[in-house]
């Protein structure tokens, strides 16, 4: 095996670097400079995610276990960017709270190694190498959503969700031993070839299918998100809504697309199914939120049964249009939580109610937040608007013309809730508004790089051309 | 005998499915482990089951020369025994720090949700 | 025409950074934008008048069709010229009318903002980037109704009027994405040509009923005409040109823009007459309950939307010409007797008819621009309006079997609105000047300039009805696939029938406006039929929604982890037995491929038994741990009977590592639990042991199905051969598959951070509390 042949790991190879230069310079780093590991981490990952548009080659690694392409290889930089950008986010609340316990660090290694576990569950070429990605990417999570573990709420979040996380990995694994035993492989590549529809090989998606619906908080098993969300820390919301459910949509779409093509018709019934149950379920319980971070968490899992509405078509349209709308989705929350994060981070206030006549006191932020929230309810011209529209072509394109007008229906719906924060923040005066607040450097960058993607991806049609080009590669 | 092992299997399960519908926290990580070991037998049983032949070639030879069980799902076996530990541990640990913060064992406590206004 | 719409983008953008220089005496600057488009779309009328359909296309999208194609043909010039030109005048008076406001620069930003949205909508070809600037007027009106939001009332107008018309929003995408569907293109010109073969898709029906929401809740139709009396909590130029002249009349422009692709169907038009007469009739009858000048004129606006898409439904060459020239009557009468209301209530400081009268000794030039308007809205001679009426009573006349009902329900719709109209444009400055009123002042003539400019036009235009006839309205015509040649403008047909129709109209109206004067009481009493009244049913139906989520939530969402686990059990249990028993091959098990039992392995097996019950059943939390050790070990001894060394290594040393853990760690927990009901055991008992029943039944049919093991295979041959090695499960884990072991062993260091990280806090505490 050539040498160079490892580059094609180089997200991987370069992310594992810098873990351990952290860990190296949290040796060496006196006591009293520990903030400074704050600009370290973020320089660092500043390098990884601009290496990581280097143009990479295709190809596998390992007789198939690890494999990359144009398409993953994109969509790993994407990833980057978001990380890159919460991670400015939440620089003024590692300061202010974790520093002060000494906890700095194991923040950017626990979330880094969950980030590369993402990675190989991207780039897996078989099912063992999937599962161990799947679960090096949740657990560190659950360490994370302790993090403020003298909160009440933080423990209660972390316990919930690695004891569900443990249960959807338990009943994924079932999944994939199924699949093994009845293909006799656990390479994608022979599956594939070897996948017909008995009543096994069905059990066995199913199983392995409630892994990722996990992830990705589909109904029924979206519970643990909103106690989550609201429990953890918001960089951990955050980092839950939009890279762990982003990059677990997108595998869920390469798996469908490719290893369990031979099943479509098995799941493409589920996901219209589960696609209805997750908008409407979401919808209903967002229409009457308090809470920014629950409200937040209810939108989230409306959002991904939009994402299903793509992988329902099972065509290189829907994979564009999938691929295209989680990443608009991706800078859209950010933004959303961005904001989130700024004002609990400098007041600790995480209600509608607090949001009332932001406009008033911080007229940049209610912009910023606005934007986001008419991005997500898929208001043109903002990019949400394009995201859903294209969704919404490639369903009506397979004539699934009903699924369209419930979906429609529930953008609908969710335009009202929408509409009630920014109603909150623009007309309503309020008792005691937030006061007015110069946001540090890094929050201001972070959410800067979330509006500019939302535009760009608006505004900038060849965007979406490119990814059609690239989503080839999964059909 | 595999139908003894089914119906093995299948009383992990049912077993770890009722410990985790339980209140107590103890119990939830017990529930864990039990389905993890069903996973783990039913693994095993579905590679096919074979007495006295273990995956390891003679000594002298350099292929198998008898039969010999199947060492696939043993590796598999190995791999999600060892990451159900790590499960398991940071688990335990962590029901040991929620119930210190918490103050309760009792799940039905932890239930801190949507306030209704 | 890009350049045209993006000016108003331009502009309010251009407000956000030089805003403040805008907010004293410049402001008035800012009307030149709309004059200048104004002139601009001005100079097309020649040659869009001799047929000139003027196109121009922008990419944008070209791969889902999305693209910015502009047409400029007589219907988008009728538009494009009310939205620039009554912006023009708005924009003039509003620097009068909001001077020295706090946030003026704001406003004219917003109204920038909805200019250019408006522009776009009515030049869009393209169905989706007409929804995009559907979409924009929609949000910029939110803004200005919000304008004044001190008030909670105009908080609740804004949010409504924006749920109402954003639905119909998208309720228009929907439309658009069935219509692109089925005609294959988003170009409204090529879907003219498509017409036969949308009609008679399977989805006419489902297009027609979307676009109609989308029509219906923008220009106020019955029942969704609730949101635009609220909207009118708007200062007064916003009432003027969105909720009157322009924003309102979207949904008619997109009915008559489909009328030459969905139009000439039974469906098309008598739901439209229905809903058209429905509206008309009975938002006129709400005139005569109405004491606020602004409640009035938005009820008789709702009721000329009405007569517009009433007479789209009747569809005769007829009935779109007097559509066309309605459009223009209605924008020049109506918008002079909102800024002429605007100037009462900017002087007098209220809008209360029954107080306000002989304001005409105070101010006379806005007393002979409010007669004109009355006059015109009436359809008296020589008014544009009178040329308007009589084009509808021409059209409900040759309607066949049903022109007397029509003609009826017609003429009491224009008494109703000449009532209306002598009341917001008479009745305030006849009469005599009560005294608190005596020291009213003129307003400035940015203020009365303008709706003298529009009510005056009102006249020429209704003396030389071919001024408009020619350049614009035939061109309207044309444009909604008429021939154009039957009708001609004129103001004097003659003595006949319909003369005698538009005498009978004034006589009737001229009395009820004697006999009835605006009053308080007719106003509270019909408050108490609010209850049935459309917005209060669609209200419940939200408050509804808002119950069943509540409940919705409460049921499912209770933060109860048991309940989410046993929900989510209890969903794979479902679709598990479902595929496992419905599959499209039988269920079967083969029993005679299976091993002998043996004794030991039976006695191994009733160990595992007895401690797993004992697992379940146990009162202390150290026996449960214990019989949960002996289970590990039993697999031990099993993974060691059918030739797994490794494997029973590996259990027995994790097996040993788990229970010593636990043991340590939770020797300090409280009392061991046991606090379930009896009831919930049985019910988790009979769940879990249904969950179990079926993985037994799962494993025995996979055992019966024939395997697969060429990968195997390959390990087993080549661990030597490849890896030296010759225990092939250690040569699979750290050799073919060493990649997977070491993510492995990151998981595993990843588990160890974690338990670190919160361990360290502990330590941590401790250190403080010693130093303290």
């Amino acid at each position: 095996m050539e040498l160079n042949s490892f580059l094609l790991m180089r997200h991987e190879i370069l992310l594992f670097s810098i873990i351990l230069l952290l860990l190296i310079a949290e040796l060496f780093l006196p006591r009293n400079k520990k903030s400074s590991m704050i600009h370290l981490a973020l320089v660092f990952f500043g390098i990884h995610t601009a290496v990581g548009f280097l143009p990479l080659a295709e190809g596998s690694l390992f007789g198939g276990m690890f494999r990359s392409n144009e398409m993953i290889h994109f969509f790993k930089g994407v990833l980057n960017i978001g990380v890159f950008t919460l991670l400015l986010q939440s620089a003024q609340w590692l300061e202010k709270n974790m520093l002060k316990q000494d906890r700095g660090t194991e923040f950017f290694l626990l979330l880094f190694a969950s980030l590369l576990g993402m990675y190989f569950m991207i780039s897996a070429g078989d099912f063992l190498m999937f599962y161990i990605g799947l679960e090096l990417s949740t657990l560190p999570v659950a360490a994370l959503a302790a993090f403020e573990i003298m909160k009440r709420e933080s423990g209660e979040a972390a316990v919930k969700f690695i004891l569900s996380a443990a249960l959807a990995s338990g009943v994924s694994l079932f999944g994939i031993s199924m699949l093994y035993a009845t293909n006799g492989s656990i390479y994608f590549e022979d599956i594939m070839s070897t996948l017909t529809a008995t009543n096994l090989t069905l059990l066995g998606f199913i199983l392995f299918f409630a892994g990722l619906a996990f992830k990705i908080s589909l109904v029924p098993f979206h519970f643990w998100t909103a106690d989550v969300y609201q429990g953890a820390p918001i960089s951990i919301a955050s980092y839950l809504s939009v890279i762990s459910k982003g990059a677990a949509a997108f595998i869920l779409m390469i798996l469908l697309f490719t290893v369990l093509k031979p099943l479509m018709h098995v799941w493409e019934p589920l996901l219209y199914i589960l696609a209805l149950a997750t908008m409407f379920t979401g919808n209903l319980f967002a229409l009457r939120q308090q809470n920014m971070k629950r409200f937040l968490a209810y939108s989230s899992i409306a959002q991904a049964g939009f994402i299903l509405l793509g992988l329902v078509t099972g065509t290189q349209l829907g994979t564009a249009t999938v691929v295209y709308f989680v990443t608009i989705y991706i800078f859209s929350n950010l933004a959303a939580f961005g904001v989130v994060q700024a004002i609990s981070s400098q007041t600790g206030k995480e209600n509608m109610k607090d949001y009332e006549g932001l406009y008033r006191t911080n007229p940049k932020l209610s912009l910023v937040m606005m934007l986001a929230l008419f991005s997500l309810a898929g208001i043109p011209p903002v990019a949400g608007f394009f995201g859903k529209f294209f969704l919404f072509t490639a369903a009506a394109s397979k004539g699934y013309y009903l699924l369209v007008f419930l979906a429609v229906v529930n953008v609908t719906i969710s335009l009202y809730y929408y509409l009630l924060v920014i109603r909150a923040m623009f007309l309503r005066k309020g008792e005691n508004p937030i006061p007015f607040f110069k946001s540090k450097i890094y929050m201001k960058l972070g959410l800067f790089i979330a509006v500019m993607g939302m535009l760009a991806l608006g505004l900038y049609s060849p965007l979406y051309d490119y990814i059609y080009e690239l989503s080839a590669a999964f059909n | 005998m595999e139908v003894l092992l089914a119906f093995m299997i299948g009383t992990l399960y049912a077993s770890g499915i009722y410990m985790i519908l339980r209140r107590s926290l103890v119990k939830l990580i017990i529930g864990i482990i039990l389905i993890g070991n069903g996973a783990n037998l039913l693994i095993f049983l579905l590679g096919r089951i074979a007495k006295g032949s273990p995956p390891i070639i003679p000594g002298d030879s350099k292929v198998f020369i008898e039969a010999y069980s199947d060492p696939l799902p043993q590796a598999l076996i190995l791999t999600a025994i060892v990451i159900s530990f790590g499960l398991q541990s940071f688990a335990i640990i962590l029901v040991k720090r929620a119930h210190k913060v918490v103050k309760t064992d009792d799940l039905d406590e932890m239930n801190a949700t949507d306030e209704f206004s | 025409m890009l350049t045209a719409i993006l000016s108003g983008f331009f502009f309010s953008l251009f407000l956000v950074f030089a805003g403040k220089f805008f907010k004293g005496k410049l402001a008035v600057l800012s009307a030149l934008v709309p004059l200048g488009l104004f002139v601009y779309f001005a100079s097309f009328i020649k040659r869009v008048s001799e047929g000139e359909i003027i196109t121009q296309q922008y990419e944008w999208v070209p791969s889902f069709g999305v693209n910015l194609n502009f047409t400029l043909d007589g219907l988008s010039l009728l538009f494009s010229l009310l939205i620039t030109g009554i912006g023009f005048l708005v924009f003039a008076y509003t620097a009068e009318y909001l001077k020295g406001h706090k946030y003026l620069d704001r406003f004219y930003g917003y109204l920038g903002m909805f200019m250019g949205a408006m522009l776009g909508l009515v030049l869009s070809d393209n169905l989706i980037s007409l929804f995009v600037f559907w979409e924009l007027t929609s949000i910029s009106s939110f803004f200005l109704i919000g304008f004044n939001n001190t008030s909670q009332a105009s908080r609740r107008s804004a949010i409504l009027a924006l749920a109402v018309t954003g639905s119909g929003g998208f309720l228009f995408l929907a439309g658009s994405l069935l219509l692109g569907g089925v005609a294959g293109t988003y170009s409204i010109t090529e879907m003219v040509n498509l017409s036969p073969e949308i009609i008679g898709s399977p989805f006419y029906l489902w297009i027609v009923i979307l676009l109609f929401g989308a029509a219906f809740t923008k220009s106020a139709q019955f029942p969704f005409h609730f949101w635009l009396p609220g909207a009118m909590k708007a200062p007064t130029p916003v009432s003027t040109y969105l909720h009157s002249a322009t924003m309102v009349k979207a949904g008619i422009y997109l009915l008559l823009r489909f009328t030459p692709v969905l139009g000439g169907e039974e469906i098309w038009n008598t739901t439209l007459i229905i809903i058209g007469g429905i509206t008309m009739f009975y938002s006129a009858v709400h005139t005569l309950f109405r004491t606020d000048l602004k409640g009035v004129l938005a009820y008789s606006t709702i009721s000329v939307l009405g007569i517009l898409v009433f007479l789209i439904g009747l569809g005769t060459e007829y009935a779109l010409t007097a559509a066309a020239v309605y459009i223009v009557v209605h924008a020049l009468y109506k918008a002079t007797l909102f800024l002429v209301t605007g100037i009462i209530d900017h002087e007098t400081g209220t809008r209360d008819v029954t107080v306000l009268s002989g304001l005409r000794k105070v101010m006379m030039p806005v007393a002979i621009a409010g007669f004109l308007a009355a006059i015109s809205s009436a359809g008296m001679p020589p008014t544009i309006g009178f040329v308007g009426k009589d084009l509808v009573y021409e059209s409900t006349l040759h309607m066949g079997d049903w022109s007397t009902v029509l003609t009826i329900l017609a003429i009491s719709t224009n008494v109703l609105v000449l009532y209306a109209g002598f009341v917001a444009g008479i009745k305030p400055f006849t009469g005599r000047l009560p005294e608190r009123h005596s020291k009213v002042h003129m307003p400035g003539f940015l203020m009365w300039l303008p709706p003298m400019i529009l009510a005056l036009l009102g006249l020429i235009i209704g003396i030389y009805p071919a001024f408009i006839d020619g350049p614009i309205v035939k061109g309207v015509v044309k444009a909604v696939g008429m021939a154009g040649e039957e009708v001609h403008l004129k103001l004097w047909h003659g003595f006949n029938f319909i003369l005698l129709l538009s005498a009978i109209t004034l006589t009737l109206g001229i009395l009820l406006y004697f006999l009835l004067k605006p009053s308080k009481k007719r106003e509270k009493a019909i408050a108490k039929f609010d209850f049935i009244a459309p917005k209060e049913l669609i209200l419940k139906f939200g408050s509804g929604v808002w119950h069943f989520s509540n409940l919705w939530t409460r049921v499912f969402q209770n933060g109860f982890l048991r309940n989410y686990v046993s929900t989510i059990i209890l969903f794979l249990v479902v679709l598990v037995g479902y595929s496992l028993f419905n599959g499209e091959q039988e269920f079967y098990i083969d029993f005679s491929s299976f091993s002998r039992m043996t004794y030991y392995e039976m006695i191994l097996m009733g160990i595992m038994f007895l401690s797993v019950l004992f697992v379940v059943g146990a009162r202390s939390r150290l026996t449960a741990v214990v019989a949960m050790g002996v289970v590990g070990y039993a697999i031990c001894l099993m993974f060691v009977i059918y030739s797994a060394p490794d494997l029973a290594m590996t259990q027995f040393s994790i097996d040993t590592l788990t229970v010593i853990l636990f043991v340590l760690v939770l020797s300090s927990l409280p009392k061991y639990l046991s606090i379930s009901d009896y009831k919930m055991r049985i019910i988790d008992g009979v769940l879990s042991i249904g969950f179990g029943l079926l993985i037994t039944l799962i494993s025995l049919e996979v055992l019966s199905e024939p395997v697969n093991k060429d990968v195997s295979n390959f390990y087993a041959d080549n661990a030597y051969i490849l890896a030296k090695g010759k225990n092939v499960v250690n040569v699979i884990l750290v050799d073919f598959r060493g990649s997977d072991t070491l993510i492995e062993i990151s998981v595993l260091t990843v588990a160890a951070l974690g338990v670190f990280s919160l361990l360290k806090l502990r330590l941590k505490r401790d250190d403080r509390e010693l130093k303290d």
